[in-house]
């Protein structure tokens, strides 16, 4: 098989196989966390503090609040690095065009110039990222393995894909960034459901869920530090 | 309790779920794009292994009832339940696998009302659908005492003799027919197996088989739950997990140990042996009869399956029975009842498909989606016997497992993904976790795109030349052995001798004369790419004297637009840079796609075609434009009786 | 009079005009019916209907359905989708059809081919185009032919021609095909070379419907015998047992039971 075959392999069965992977399993989440909440022995719902879980999860989609507390700089950052990490991969032309071949979604492009800036703070923010979970005592006391590759996991897709589409900053042919660029962001697709990165759709459960275990909203961050590592059972 | 059947609950999902993603794409795409059925072989895997084989392998429910409510063998009262399951199950999965197999599933129903009695499919039909409604009534008891509804099922209890009548009544005529479906084919099946005794053959090989299979299923159910009553007091240790190799566990005094329920077990064993038997005396003195044994002889690949299929089907089965102490071990009845179902579905499949191949001149090796719905559609019942035999009496009475209530709702943490679940049953997370891995793999293994797309490709081959000097040449022909025969230096001659050459060949290189049309139109029917891309990339690298870390990754904007997909349809028109390069016989279209060449056929019809249809008119020779000018094999000849003499039409 | 036609092979120059009226006359495509004559085994699918089929060097013959007089598909069809009209073709009714594909395993000839690359898919085969006969038309590739190697007309008066076309001229094999073959057909062929690869049998002049009806009218039969049987035998062998529990008393009712 030469490269171009092998391009076509992960474009086509790959992309299908590790995509699937992804949104079945985070259709698993979502459909063990809603049985989970309705059959639960938790709160009933409808007496569930609604509009402060409500207010408490736009608070952290919205770093305002947070800014105050010292870590502006990591709540703009990540601010960032959230939206670059959304719209570039589904809303690239080239992106698209797979849409619309494999799926047949067709959807608005943004520019290339725009994508291109947006790539480039992508990258930006994940070294910063980066750099704050190897500098930053408190945050490299919170971190472990794992939270440093799914960093350099997310980082690879994005420059390979830059590099690939800009050849004046290619070191390699195009085929060798492109195919790094596909199975990066493949074995990143398979991550998604198995690691943290499945706040993707969990983040819309963890306020709720904090209800049958009778939390009030806030107390994960007490919890987190005396969970972690141990061998967690209730 | 159930840990041991947990690893086969799991692969039977797996199996399921890949059977559900093949059901999918076989709605989805239908039957050519995910079958290998043909117009050849009409019939296949589905039928044939689920339909004819899986319906047989389902006697026990009657042939138990028989045993039982006529003869008033009682010790086998005990297997009148797990019969009658096996019997729904099997019939149910064979009328899923049907809804797959039939090409307008949404019409299953038109036998119904749409009546055509000299059919034996229409008698199978009827008779398969009134006996899945017996055993949905006869086993509607041990269900329904779980429930509330309890009084519903004693009171359908009651008419228990009735109801095992009609099924009796109703199996030996479907089973027979299954038979007699294939007597209609005289001329197309193998004559080792197209008998006009293939009904009898069919109903007592079923029988047979079908007991054998309860045999099993008695068997791999001890395995799973309650070893004791089959492998005997030893085998069931203190942590209930024992390997047992046949024949070794022998107490002191020689015998082997073994429980109470393997008498019981080798009683029935004997009667099945009797019956396949008696399907071997049958088949044994029908080939006799019909001398088909010529065919034996003649070393053909079906001699050799006919031979496998008495083989695994009916002499191991009948040896290890008739030996007694195979019959008595658990693991030899095992393989004796294995064999037996095994060696049945062969036989189904020799009558049903291989029998046919030879007839239909191709051979049928079934689709992965054939093999997935197949195997699916039986996983699926697979589960639903575990489901009942864990949730109702159909065993023992001991065998339903109190579920203790705060059990239902278990809580999990999945240490990689940091989240904590309260899961319905731990049974919900762990499916669903096979089905996230299953259904993906199973969507590239089966999606239809991906496996070809199925276009038959059929190369051309170079015209080659009758003499030396080139001046006739043969042309490949569709027509399968047929050439075309084309005076090529008679053409050359009479259009202009050298100069002529671009009339009818694109002159692609400087003093190119004789490049052969099938090095670009290289198939006969449907176009093939000639572009080459990795060729152009280097060309435009070298002539621009692109330089950098790698050259060819700056060539792109040659051809392709900036700021869109690179895609074939916007790239650079071929004649912006070859317009001097190429003489084509018409001058150059815009509109033509020169990344592919079109099929070899049309190119040549639109070479020849258009000019002698001008010429026929130019010299009055309407011959001339008829295909058997060029097309020899098509001459008219004399005609053998001269002017037609009767007019019909009076 | 039972409408025919009559394929003489010597006449026939393997031109495919018939092919190609067929096409056009039941609005086939004829890019794939091509396609599926290069890859297909004999040249029939469901895009064509009739094709010609060389049956020796420089010898043709339009091979479609064979509208058998008594045929193997019509007792097969468990809807009854297909039917021998009176007025001799054999036609299909696709909305009964359910797609089993029994007629595909039932007719001797291969004749019904079905649409696999449809997702709703339909048997096809020849209808001898019953429109044009009921509109009193020729068939299509009958007035198609430019040789008059297919002649179309009452099947009697067919076979009267056959004859005195094998009687005028000893190149002719003498023989009919389709006379009696599988109880007759309304496709009849004379020939100058053997047209086995047609898919005639050797010796079967029954009609493959006389192997299964004799059987299927027992069906009743057979099933009241086993019902009542089961039911006579099971009072028989109860009397025995109450009789035997009766002699023995309680020795009997242990044997039972055990």
């Amino acid at each position: 098989m030469s490269v171009h075959d092998w391009i076509d392999f992960a474009k086509g069965p790959l992309f299908a196989f590790t995509f699937l992977v992804m949104v079945l399993g985070l259709l698993r989440h979502v459909i063990i966390q809603v049985s989970s909440l309705i059959t639960g022995k938790g709160r009933r719902l409808r007496s569930a503090p609604w509009r402060r879980i409500i207010a408490d999860a736009l608070s952290w989609v919205i770093p305002i609040r947070h800014m105050t507390r010292g870590t502006v700089i990591f709540s703009v950052v990540s601010f960032l690095f959230h939206i670059g990490i959304i719209l570039v991969p589904v809303l690239l032309i080239d992106h698209i065009v797979m849409w619309e071949e494999q799926l047949g979604i067709d959807l608005p492009a943004i520019g290339r110039g725009l994508a291109d800036v947006l790539t480039l703070f992508t990258i930006a923010a994940i070294l910063v990222l980066l750099g704050f979970r190897i500098f930053g005592s408190r945050q490299r006391s919170m971190s472990s393995r794992i939270d440093y590759l799914l960093l350099v996991m997310i980082l690879l897709p994005f420059a390979s894909g830059y590099a690939a589409g800009h050849a004046n900053v290619n070191p390699l042919s195009w085929e060798a960034m492109m195919l790094t660029h596909l199975l990066s962001a493949e074995v990143l697709f398979v991550l998604v459901p198995f690691t943290k990165l499945a706040h993707i759709v969990l983040f819309f459960f963890d306020r709720i869920s904090g209800l049958h275990w009778q939390l009030r909203p806030g107390a994960g961050d007490k919890v987190a530090h005396a969970l972690f590592g141990e061998e967690a059972k209730v | 309790m159930p840990s041991r059947s947990r690893a086969l609950k799991d692969v039977l999902w797996a199996l399921a779920l890949v059977g559900l993603v093949a059901g999918v794409f076989r709605m989805w795409f239908g039957l050519g794009a995910t079958t290998h059925m043909s117009d050849a072989v009409p019939w296949g895997l589905w039928k044939v292994l689920n339909m004819v084989a899986g319906v047989a392998l389902s006697t026990s429910g009657f042939t138990i009832g028989f045993l039982v409510y006529v003869l008033r063998l009682e010790q086998f009262r005990k297997y009148v339940k797990p019969a009658i399951l096996l019997a729904f199950l099997g019939y149910g999965c064979s009328m899923l696998a049907l809804l797959f197999d039939i090409g307008l599933p949404h019409r299953f129903w038109h036998p119904i009302v749409m009546w055509n009695e000299h059919s034996f499919l229409f008698e199978v039909f009827w008779c398969v659908l009134l006996y899945f409604t017996v055993t949905l009534i006869e086993l509607s008891p041990s269900v329904l005492e779980q429930t509330r509804a309890r009084r519903i099922g004693r009171w359908l209890h009651r008419l228990a003799f009735g109801v095992v009548i009609v099924g009796i009544s109703l199996s030996s005529l479907h089973h027979s027919s299954l038979g007699s479906l294939f007597l209609v084919t005289p001329v197309r099946l193998h004559e080792l197996w197209y008998t006009s005794w293939l009904p009898f053959l069919f109903i007592v090989s079923a029988m047979g088989a079908g007991m054998m299979m309860l045999v099993l299923v008695r068997i791999v159910y001890a395995r799973l739950y309650d070893p004791e009553p089959v492998f005997g007091p030893a085998s069931s240790g203190i942590n209930g997990i024992v390997c047992q190799i046949p024949g070794i566990s022998v107490d002191s005094g020689g015998v082997p140990e073994r429980g109470p329920e393997m008498v019981r077990l080798s009683k029935l064993a004997i009667i099945a042996a009797s019956l396949l038997g008696a399907t071997l005396a049958l088949k044994v003195v029908d080939v006799a009869r019909r001398g088909a044994w010529t065919g034996l002889g003649q070393g053909q690949w079906e001699a050799w399956l006919f031979g496998v299929e008495l083989l695994i089907g009916l002499a191991l089965p009948i040896v290890l029975v008739a030996i007694p102490r195979t019959r008595r071990s658990p693991y030899g009845l095992g393989v004796a009842s294995a064999s037996a179902a095994a060696g049945l579905a062969i036989n189904r499949l020799n009558v049903g498909i291989f029998g046919y191949l030879r007839d239909a001149g191709s051979f049928y090796i079934p689709s992965l989606t054939e093999w997935a719905v197949s195997v699916g559609v039986v996983a699926a019942a697979g589960l639903a016997f575990l489901f009942f035999v864990e949730n109702c009496s159909i065993f023992d009475e001991r065998s339903v497992v109190a579920r203790q209530p705060g059990e239902s709702l278990t809580v999990l943490f999945e240490r990689w993904s940091h989240v904590w679940y309260a899961a319905l049953m731990s049974g919900v997370h762990r499916v669903t976790l096979i089905a996230v891995l299953v259904i993906p793999l199973a969507w590239i293994l089966l999606y239809p795109p991906y496996s070809g797309d199925n276009i038959p490709t059929v190369p051309v081959q170079a015209a080659t030349g009758l003499d030396i000097n080139r001046a006739t040449l043969w042309l490949n022909s569709d027509r399968k052995g047929v050439e075309v025969t084309f005076a090529h230096l008679d053409h050359q001659n009479r259009l202009g001798k050298d100069s002529a050459c671009h009339l009818c060949h694109h002159v692609s290189m400087p003093n190119d004369r004789s490049t052969p049309c099938s090095r670009c139109h290289r198939d006969m029917l449907s176009a093939t790419p000639i572009f080459n891309h990795a060729h152009h990339e280097q060309a435009v690298m070298e002539k621009e004297r692109l330089s950098g870390w790698h050259a060819t990754n700056r060539t792109c904007g040659y051809c392709h637009p900036p700021g869109q997909a690179k895609t074939s349809d916007n790239a650079k028109d071929c004649f912006d840079c070859h317009k001097t390069d190429m003489w084509l016989t018409s001058a150059p279209d815009s509109t033509i796609n020169l990344s592919d060449a079109c099929a070899f056929r049309e190119a040549m019809h639109r070479t020849c075609i258009p000019c002698h249809k001008d010429k026929a008119q130019e010299v009055k020779r309407p011959n001339l434009a008829e295909c058997y000018t060029c097309h020899t094999s098509l001459t008219p000849r004399q005609l053998v009786t001269g002017p037609v003499t009767a007019n019909l039409e009076r | 009079m039972t409408p025919a036609i009559l394929i003489d092979v010597t006449r026939c120059t393997g031109c495919e005009r018939c092919v190609a009226a067929c096409i056009k006359r039941n609005e086939l495509d004829p890019l794939r019916a091509e396609t599926d004559r290069a890859t297909g085994v004999d040249g029939l699918s469901a895009n064509r209907w009739s094709t010609i089929v060389q049956v020796d060097r420089g010898r043709f013959a339009r091979k479609s359905c064979m509208h058998c007089e008594e045929p193997s598909c019509v007792s097969a069809c468990l809807v009854g989708g297909l039917t021998k009209t009176d007025a001799g073709p054999v036609v299909y009714d696709d909305s009964k059809c359910i797609g089993c594909r029994y007629c595909m395993l039932a007719c001797p000839f291969h004749i019904p081919r079905y649409e696999w690359d449809e997702t709703i898919p339909y048997v096809r085969k020849c209808d001898m185009c019953f429109e044009r006969l009921q509109d009193g038309q020729k068939p299509a590739c009958v007035e198609a032919c430019p040789n008059e190697a297919l002649l179309f007309g009452d099947r009697n008066d067919l076979l009267g021609v056959a004859r005195d076309r094998i009687n005028r001229d000893p190149q002719y094999k003498n023989h009919v095909w389709g006379e009696t073959e599988f109880g007759g057909t309304s496709v009849l062929y004379v020939s100058d070379v053997d047209l086995a690869g047609l898919g005639w049998p050797e010796h079967l002049d029954n009609p493959i419907s006389a192997l299964t009806d004799p059987l299927i009218h027992m069906t009743p039969v057979i099933g009241m015998t086993v019902a009542f049987g089961s039911l006579g035998l099971s009072w028989i062998i109860r009397r025995r047992m109450t009789r035997a529990s009766e002699a023995d008393g309680e020795d009997g009712e242990h044997d039972a039971k055990s």
